[in-house]
């Protein structure tokens, strides 16, 4: 279950001030809020390296959060952004190296969870589950990963995504259905 | 987790029940934590970064304004030395003369002198014409002083307009003055007083020309009398000779005949 925010919003004005300043303090504060959802993101995006990349991440946040403006769901999805942005270069990298399998063993996993209970989904190993997702548009994907990881709103991914709310709405809607489509098949 | 079936817009919640049970074993897979140093040192690097930033504005507006300090003295001291590049020197000495500072910044040796040949109504033809430094390094043997005005006639000079002050920088270079219209650098006298002060060819007949409309408009006066003497004593048919066969006439008559007169008739021996 993701983690809720550590920081509330009442005092996230003052940790925003103090990250900006360079407060190691604060800055393990919002890495301990903030990294494994990034580092659960990134896993989920096939991207090598996942733990440099958060590394990364942090660093760009650090680099542009005197820009920042906002409370501390925006500051969240406002990293996810910049995570994002590693997501989406990377699907463009491999579709320009369409030689290059994305995952070879998330696809050379067969796909039979036919009448697979709940428990035994919990069960199942982290590039069974990603299999599936795989199994789905980048964008119905992306969507469910975001949504599995922490608990965001239609709204607040619409925000990380940059798509309107109906949008991610539907993307939610057409990946739960492709999911259980997946789940209940023979 | 949030309500799945609500969030997620499923209808039928019963057969949501799997999709919520994947979602569920999905984010505890996915949800990790980095191992703890490489979380310090992600932590480090950020918080670095970012002081970093935070102080960088600052140091940044101090280091130009120490940029531009230095940038601003040391043109300026390389300027009074007469040392920046052609053009910028130039531009400098123009400003400096136009503003009220007591400042001397000196225009570059060669190309101010052909600039100045290009802008003013009568060039300045002596400060580089073949002679002017010789002549000027003699007066000023023989006066003891530097700087000074001088009439020259070397042999090799093409007119007898020869009229003009000099003086020395620091340096050693001299600067022929003329008119009160400024310092022209003619020639360092301590390494080429034998040298000839030749202007660039594309200098040439536009020379020529400068030099014969002086002499028609305003040199008659001053040369007259002893180019006059000479002329008579040789005989000559030259110009000069014309000029003292046509003595006693009015001026206009005298610049007529000048305009009609080859190039030739000027030539520095009949002349001189």
């Amino acid at each position: 279950m993701p983690p809720t925010p550590t920081i509330p919003d009442r005092d996230f004005a003052a940790h925003l001030r103090a990250a900006k300043a360079g407060n190691e303090t604060i800055w393990r504060a919002l890495y301990d809020w903030l990294a494994p959802q990034l580092l659960g993101f990134v896993r989920a995006s096939h991207l090598s390296d996942p733990e440099d990349v958060v590394g990364d991440v942090f660093l760009e946040v650090a680099r542009r959060i005197d820009d920042f403006k906002g409370d501390a769901r925006g500051f969240r999805a406002w990293v996810f952004t910049i995570a994002r942005a590693r997501r989406v270069d990377e699907i463009r990298r491999r579709l320009r190296r369409t030689e290059e399998p994305l995952d070879t063993a998330v696809h050379d996993f067969a796909v039979d969870r036919a009448n697979v209970e709940h428990e035994a989904l919990a069960m199942v190993g982290l590039e069974e589950l990603l299999a599936l997702v795989d199994k789905l548009t980048d964008d119905q994907g992306e969507v469910i990963i975001l949504r599995a990881l922490g608990g965001w709103t239609a709204r607040e991914i619409g925000e990380i995504t940059c798509r309107s709310t109906g949008s991610v709405e539907q993307l939610q809607r057409r990946a739960v259905e492709a999911l259980r489509t997946l789940l209940d098949a023979p | 987790m949030a309500p799945l079936n609500d969030s997620l817009g499923m209808e039928r919640p019963g057969q949501s029940h799997e999709v919520s049970g994947f979602l569920t074993a999905l984010s505890d897979e996915l949800v990790l934590a980095p191992d703890e140093v490489t979380a310090s040192r992600h932590v480090a690097a950020a918080a670095a970064r970012a002081r970093a930033l935070a102080r960088g504005p600052r140091t940044m507006r101090w280091v130009a304004t120490a940029t531009a300090l230095v940038t601003v003295l040391g043109t300026g001291g390389v300027a009074l030395a007469g040392g920046l590049p052609d053009p910028i020197q130039t531009a400098v000495a123009d400003v400096a003369r136009v503003l009220p500072l007591p400042i001397d910044i000196p225009y570059p040796h060669a190309s101010r002198l052909w600039s100045a040949q290009e802008s003013v109504d009568k060039p300045e033809i002596d400060t580089w014409s073949r002679g002017t430094a010789i002549d000027a390094l003699a007066a000023e043997t023989q006066s003891g002083e530097k700087g000074g005005w001088i009439e020259a006639r070397p042999a090799e000079y093409r007119t007898s307009r020869t009229v003009r002050s000099w003086d020395r920088d620091h340096t050693g270079h001299l600067w022929c003055l003329s008119d009160g219209e400024g310092r022209h650098a003619a020639e360092d006298l301590n390494s080429t007083c034998d040298n000839e002060f030749v202007a660039p060819p594309r200098f040439d007949q536009k020379v020529d020309e400068q030099i014969d409309n002086i002499d028609r408009e305003d040199g008659r006066d001053d040369e007259e009398p002893r180019q006059g003497g000479e002329s008579d004593g040789d005989g000559s048919g030259s110009v000069d000779h014309d000029d003292a066969d046509n003595r006693g006439q009015d001026d206009s008559d005298r610049r007529e005949e000048r305009h009609d007169g080859s190039p030739d008739d000027f030539s520095s021996t009949e002349r001189l």
